[in-house]
């Protein structure tokens, strides 16, 4: 997988709505169903990493994007 | 002429009777099948060639209508309606997170096949009584390790302020269970061995009724345990989940055909809604 890192949550699903409407998500395109391409994942450095496989990247989305993230283990939460 | 007409008459009057109108209340239910008189879609589908997303009815999804919507590609569950009435639709708006239901043209079989990864629906809270409920789920676990999550609507507000049930295998964190309730976390949460009794990559119905204090976990219809338990409800607390919680960590490798809640006492319906169940998937003898 490739991923872009975005500092905020919000600017990763920012991003991965973007995708959505150059795709033609029905959310977009008729007001419910399916908006989002891909989910953002925290890392352990506090970024928020944005699995970009299939995307219609840009010149600078395309210099920055990376194979090399990493997760946190999961928790032992209930939930 | 008149086999005809009564023919024709018979058409006309009959009148479709689901689970639901036989045993009415349910707070949520999911399925590829029609389950109410009242059911139209059973399923919006999004359609990989493409993205577009069309609703369809449990008549379209078996009669090939669906089939030939996806073409020679993929279709992906956008939206499971939930068939209660109650509007507890699950949904999941990111497209690499749907269950696939259509695989290269094909009907997926045993329902909606989840990826083991990241695939999971996600509804509204439908709790809202304590220490009742109903909950049956017919499915297919491929994967019998770590955490795996068929459905539950679970909440941790704050200690001593929890609630909910869940089926999951190893519940919790819990290795070997396959169910809980939460009540007052550490004081009367529950969970339910049972996973030992389960055959990896087999469907199955799983279910429990929980009513005066007592829970009762059947599987493919015959009783495995009964123990003392309560369940907090709280409204306002946790969605339904289906097939993954929300940090995305106990993904069901597996499918999963149909789930039908009561927040009410079902006990004395249990045996004839899975009687109905099974007749129609043929689960067990």
């Amino acid at each position: 997988m490739s991923y872009l890192l975005y500092p905020t949550e919000q600017d990763a699903w920012d991003r991965s709505e973007q995708e959505g409407i150059a795709q033609g998500l029905a959310y977009h395109t008729k007001g419910q169903g399916s908006r989002y391409v891909s989910s953002p994942k925290e890392t352990i450095d506090g970024l928020w990493a944005l699995d970009v496989t299939g995307y219609d990247l840009d010149e600078l989305e395309e210099s920055t994007v990376t194979l090399d993230v990493t997760f946190p283990q999961p928790t032992e939460d209930l939930m | 002429m008149f086999l005809s007409l009564k023919g024709s008459l018979n058409t006309k009057f009959f009148r479709f009777k689901g689970i639901l109108d036989s045993y009415a209340g349910a707070s949520a239910a999911y399925s590829l099948r029609r389950l109410s008189k009242v059911a139209s879609s059973v399923v919006r589908v999004r359609r990989s060639s493409d993205n577009f997303e069309q609703d369809f009815t449990a008549a379209q999804v078996s009669n090939g209508t669906l089939e030939s919507f996806c073409g020679v590609g993929d279709g992906f569950v956008a939206t499971w309606y939930d068939q209660s009435g109650n509007g507890n639709h699950a949904a999941q708006p990111t497209t690499t997170e749907q269950p696939k239901i259509v695989d290269g043209g094909s009907l997926v079989a045993d329902g909606l096949d989840f990826d083991g990864v990241n695939d999971g629906l996600f509804g509204s809270h439908i709790l809202n009584t304590d220490d009742v409920l109903y909950a049956a789920v017919v499915a297919k676990n491929k994967n019998f390790s770590g955490r795996r999550w068929y459905v539950g609507n679970v909440f941790y507000n704050a200690f001593n302020d929890n609630g909910g049930f869940a089926v999951e295998e190893n519940t919790f964190n819990r290795t070997g269970n396959i169910a809980g309730w939460l009540d007052d976390r550490g004081v009367n949460d529950a969970v339910q061995d049972g996973l030992s009794s389960l055959t990896q990559n087999q469907v199955h119905l799983l279910s429990f009724d929980l009513s005066n204090g007592s829970s009762k976990f059947h599987l493919d219809g015959s009783l495995v345990n009964t123990f003392s338990t309560s369940m907090n409800s709280e409204d306002g607390g946790g969605v339904l989940n289906i097939g993954n919680i929300p940090a995305g960590s106990a993904g069901l490798e597996g499918s999963i055909k149909e789930i039908i809640i009561y927040n009410s006492d079902q006990s004395a319906n249990r045996a004839a809604i899975e009687d109905n169940i099974n007749a129609h998937y043929n689960i067990y003898p």
